[in-house]
């Protein structure tokens, strides 16, 4: 026992086994016949979620063997993943459609959540891929929830074999990765750089990439997600449109600062590179976004936008701001996404569909969530003073820096200006759901384009705390300094 | 909390009141007293500068915000910016009163109005640049509704050109704000004060300028320790190094300049960045219309004075005639577009475009006599223009349409209107005794003095009296004098007491500003002085 004890140190991990206790007592509920105890499965899953987060805020750091890191990172994650899988929850108890008030939904979404925590806490690659397969699984069922509608079934579809794919090729470069430095764990993989491995490890490295590529929307991996989107539910889409973001995130500056030799990661080498691709997948992003006719496709877009902001950010590694400034990017972006998301549930709901047609209009039958939903794009969009505009600030600050530097580097100003471009475009494809929702007429005066849909108060919840977010976030400078103190 | 903050946090917080309240009479109260302190503690403040001239800052107050970035809630005016806050809070007090009937969703529209205010009044009043940047882009948010909601049938169109048009210009400028910060050494930099900064600034009690220690004692050159951050003031000092300091190729400031430049030209607007006025002007509502060209297009203008010049003045000194020969165009080509329009809130749109154009001209010139009458030609225009297009929208209540052709002989139902349209027509075309005489001619004036080829570009602006007079003048014959097109325009009631009251402060000072001018020139004028020193010290 005490050797178990020494090389699993719960003490360590007990948020995580604080979610493990709470997806089991949920999947539990859910066998037991009486049809309350089963709806309690959102319940549990937030109590859980707020029982993890009060053990997280006092985690001690360590490491769990040479699987797991508890550091600043991972802290950081846990206090973005742990809250956002709790408002997920209580938003599916108020857009209970789908049957996604039962045990199911609610187990999966806590998945989602706990297989980000391990991958945020990974340090070393078998348990990043555990993370990320436990994250994958559980989001496959998310996204297929609505059984027998064909578009859901078809994102479902579409999502496993994107993502079987992407596992994958992931495995594959793990294997080469090993098989050319003779350990899975960063630190070891980091060493053996330092001691100069065969340039072979560096591409099985990249291969291993994939996988983190794929979950922040990184083009070329980024197909999947608009067809995905658009099929599930709309409170699905704000669960595998956030949580993988951050734990791939996290994972992403793990591996930089630990698997990769510090002579190679600087924002003149690597960085640079790291951002002008970031910067590529912005502007591809911003610019097929213009031309999309549905809100949650546009959502999906820009959700490819933001993911490569946050690792432009990243390319500026190993400063400790400029993982601070990605932190502070997902927080800005997962409180205006997924109350975004939210409100284009409920007006799903009313109109039917997310397509701009049939959101025609919708401000004059529902026009506190319609406003609301614009008020979350223009967040996104960057327009001060919302929570948006402050997330692409500190980006932007530390790629500047990074580029401005004595010796910097001249790829950091481009990827900048390319950022700022395509910041300047994406408005307008945000603007083209506004419209919809806010200037047009609606087609038709008929019985659906004049329903209003009740809102309930889980969901109220949870837009009131995202819109407190929007604003609140929005002229936080030190924000980003508490952030940075934090890793 | 000092009068300044509370220009911007009131109306904030009275927009929430609005939303919060209920009851659809209310809310144009609320706009009304916001509108109202703002127009009080800028007409105090213009007050101040017209009795006691100076280029000093006033009425200065400072927030925490973050010390890591060096950012505060910085507020102060100069002459400038004390006349800017108080034609923002005249203009907006107007526009409520013409939609004090609003009858669309009054709550909503009034908190948006509320907003705006706070915004204008933040960009008028911050000394620094991000809270700066932070409110010149949430102008955007309530304009976006204003003109999409509240506006004619292309309304969607036109909010959508106007937030794009507005938004690219301003994403330069925050990449220009992020690299002046990194620019700046963590620990701060000394530099050498220009004499004249020491002069109009330096404080000799405290040993002080702008809040920053400097040693007076000695004849030698004042050096003084700029923290980082994001005070205007301080970043000014600086001004030399971001000329030397890199950027892919090019000097920061010669990209901070153009940045700056562009964000403002758009919402001048100078040809050919003007396209989304027109469309802007002809869909928004009247009140809005008149808070565009009253007040809003003079962000433009005074973004180059407090942001562009202080900050970059050799790129300014460079750039000078070709921002003469854009304000020239401007005129010629606002005038010229002006005679052609049919529709007549298009028509005073145009002639905003031109009007404007002195602005930047008179700005351009290096002068002080221009630099002076651009600055008082952009509060005159506020209210000239702010006059035109309130006529406009009390034909429009009566006709529903705006063809000048549909209208004739409106002056036989409606003498007072006509008086008054005539008045803001002679106004607007600059005739001595009215309020558009002192700017156009201070501007022609320092045009004429300039150097290099600004006599020439002040020669050719002469011609667009001519072409303003001439498309003024026309457009009221047509509309105004001649025989009644329609019967039922004899029954058109003239001007109703709201209309009356909402026109009245604008007549006033259109005559009180051109038969006595010396006061607001006496405001304006040591903020100009200072500028084109500046301006003339950016000399390479």
């Amino acid at each position: 026992m005490i050797a178990f004890a020494e090389a699993f140190p719960l003490a360590l991990v007990r948020p995580e086994a604080a979610l493990t206790g709470g997806l089991l007592a949920i999947l539990a509920s859910d066998l037991s016949p009486g049809a309350n105890a089963r709806r309690l499965g959102p319940v549990l899953g937030i109590v859980s979620c707020a029982v993890a987060m009060w053990l997280a805020c006092a985690a001690p750091v360590g490491n769990v063997g040479t699987m797991l890191a508890i550091d600043g990172v991972t802290t950081l994650a846990r206090l973005l993943i742990l809250p956002l899988t709790a408002f997920l929850l209580l938003g599916g108890m108020g857009e209970r459609r789908h049957g996604n008030d039962t045990g199911a939904w609610s187990a999966s979404v806590v998945a989602v959540g706990l297989g980000a925590l391990i991958a945020a806490a990974a340090a070393n690659f078998v348990a990043l891929w555990l993370g990320l397969e436990l994250v994958a699984l559980a989001g496959y069922t998310l996204v297929a929830f609505r059984g027998g509608d064909r578009r859901s079934a078809e994102a479902g579809m579409k999502f496993v074999l994107f993502g079987g794919a992407v596992s994958a090729v992931m495995l594959f470069g793990i294997s080469h990765v090993y098989g050319a430095t003779g350990h899975l764990d960063f630190v070891g993989i980091g060493a053996a750089f330092a001691s100069g491995a065969p340039v072979l490890a560096g591409f099985a490295l990249l291969l291993a990439g994939a996988g983190i590529a794929y979950k922040l929307t990184l083009a070329p991996f980024h197909f999947f997600a608009p067809d995905v989107y658009q099929g599930s539910p709309a409170i699905a889409v704000a669960t595998v449109s956030t949580l993988p973001k951050i734990a791939a995130a996290a994972a992403l500056v793990r591996i930089l600062m630990t698997a990769v030799p510090p002579s190679l990661l600087a924002p003149v080498t690597l960085g640079g590179a790291i951002a002008v691709l970031a910067a590529v997948s912005m502007l591809l992003a911003s610019f097929t976004a213009l031309v999309q006719r549905d809100a949650k496709r546009i959502v999906a877009f820009s959700g490819i936008g933001h993911g490569a902001a946050v690792v432009l950010a990243i390319g500026c590694l190993p400063s400790r701001e400029a993982a601070a400034a990605a932190g502070f990017y997902l927080l800005t972006y997962v409180g205006s996404n997924a109350g975004a998301l939210l409100c284009l549930s409920v007006l799903e709901r009313a109109r039917g569909s997310t397509s701009l047609a049939d959101l025609a209009g919708s401000w004059r039958s529902q026009p506190w969530v319609s406003s609301l939903l614009c008020l979350f794009l223009l967040s996104l969009a960057g327009v001060p003073p919302l929570a948006g505009f402050l997330g692409k600030w500190g980006v932007l600050q530390q790629a500047l820096a990074a580029g401005m530097a004595p010796g910097g580097s001249s790829a950091m100003v481009v990827a900048v200006l390319l950022f700022l471009l395509a910041t300047a475009v994406s408005a307008w494809s945000y603007l083209l759901v506004v419209r919809a929702v806010v200037f047009a007429e609606p087609a038709a005066a008929n019985e659906r384009t004049q329903r209003r849909e009740p809102v309930a108060l889980a969901t109220r919840v949870v837009l009131g705390v995202s819109t407190v977010a929007t604003f609140g976030f929005g002229l936080w400078l030190d924000g980003l300094v508490a952030l940075a103190r934090m890793l | 909390m000092g009068p300044l903050l509370a220009c911007v946090l009131a109306p904030l917080l009275l927009a929430v009141a609005c939303v919060a309240v209920p009851g659809l009479r209310a809310a144009r109260w609320f706009a009304l007293a916001g509108s109202l302190l703002t127009l009080g503690v800028g007409g105090f403040a213009l007050a101040d500068f017209a009795m006691r001239p100076g280029a000093d800052f006033r009425l200065l107050e400072s927030h925490a915000w973050s010390e890591a970035f060096g950012a505060s809630f910085r507020f102060g005016v100069d002459g400038i910016g004390a006349a800017m806050l108080a034609l923002s809070g005249l203009i907006t007090a107007i526009a409520t009163i013409s939609a004090w009937s609003q009858e669309r969703h009054p709550r909503a529209y009034h908190a948006l109005v509320l907003v705006l205010l706070a915004a204008m009044n933040g960009v008028f009043t911050s000394l620094d640049l991000l809270l700066f940047y932070v409110s010149w882009e949430m102008v955007l948010l309530p304009m976006l509704p204003l003109v999409g909601v509240f506006g004619g049938d292309q309304r969607r169109y036109a909010a959508m050109k106007f937030f794009v048009y507005t938004l690219a210009g301003s994403v330069l400028m925050l990449a220009m704000l992020l690299g002046l910060w990194n620019a700046t050494p963590a620990a701060g930099r000394t530099v050498v004060v220009p004499h004249v900064v020491v002069t109009a600034h330096a404080d000799a009690a405290t040993s002080t300028l702008h809040g920053l220690p400097i040693d007076l004692s000695h004849d030698g050159p004042k050096l003084v320790l700029v923290p980082r951050g994001f005070d205007l003031r301080h970043l000014a000092l600086q001004a030399p190094h971001f000329e030397t300091t890199n950027l892919l190729g090019v000097s920061l400031a010669a990209f901070g300049f153009l940045a700056v430049l562009l964000a403002c030209l758009v919402k001048i607007p100078a040809v050919p960045l003007h396209t989304w006025l027109p469309h802007a002007h002809v869909q928004a509502p009247t009140a809005v219309s008149v808070l565009l060209a009253g007040v809003l297009l003079k962000l433009g203008v005074y973004g180059l004075y407090r942001v562009g010049v202080p900050l970059f003045p050799q790129q300014a000194f460079a750039w000078a005639p070709t921002l003469g020969v854009v304000g020239l165009v401007g005129i010629l080509w606002g005038a010229w577009a002006a005679l052609g329009q049919r529709d007549l809130k298009r028509l005073v749109a145009y002639s905003s475009v031109s009007h404007m154009g002195f602005c930047l001209l008179g700005l351009a010139s290096g002068t002080v006599a221009g630099a002076t009458g651009g600055m008082v030609q952009a509060v005159t225009h506020g209210l000239s223009s702010g006059l035109l297009f309130l006529l406009v929208g009390v034909v429009y209540d009566r006709a529903h349409h705006r063809e000048v052709a549909g209208f004739g002989g409106l002056a036989k139902p409606m003498p007072v209107f006509a008086w008054i349209l005539l008045l803001g027509a002679l106004a607007g075309a600059g005739l001595p005794a009215l309020a558009g005489f002192p700017g156009e001619f201070l501007v022609l004036a320092g045009a004429f003095t300039g150097r290099g080829a600004f006599p020439w570009l002040g020669g050719l602006a002469t011609l667009s009296v001519v072409l303003s007079a001439a498309y003024l003048l026309w457009t009221v014959k047509r509309v105004a004098y001649g025989p009644l097109q329609h019967a039922e325009h004899a029954t058109y009631r003239d001007l109703d007491g709201r209309e009356r009251w909402a026109l009245l402060p604008l007549v006033a000072l259109l005559l009180a500003f051109g038969l006595w001018p010396a006061p607001i020139v006496d405001a304006l004028r040591p903020a100009c002085e200072l500028l084109v020193q500046t301006l003339q010290g950016g000399r390479p």
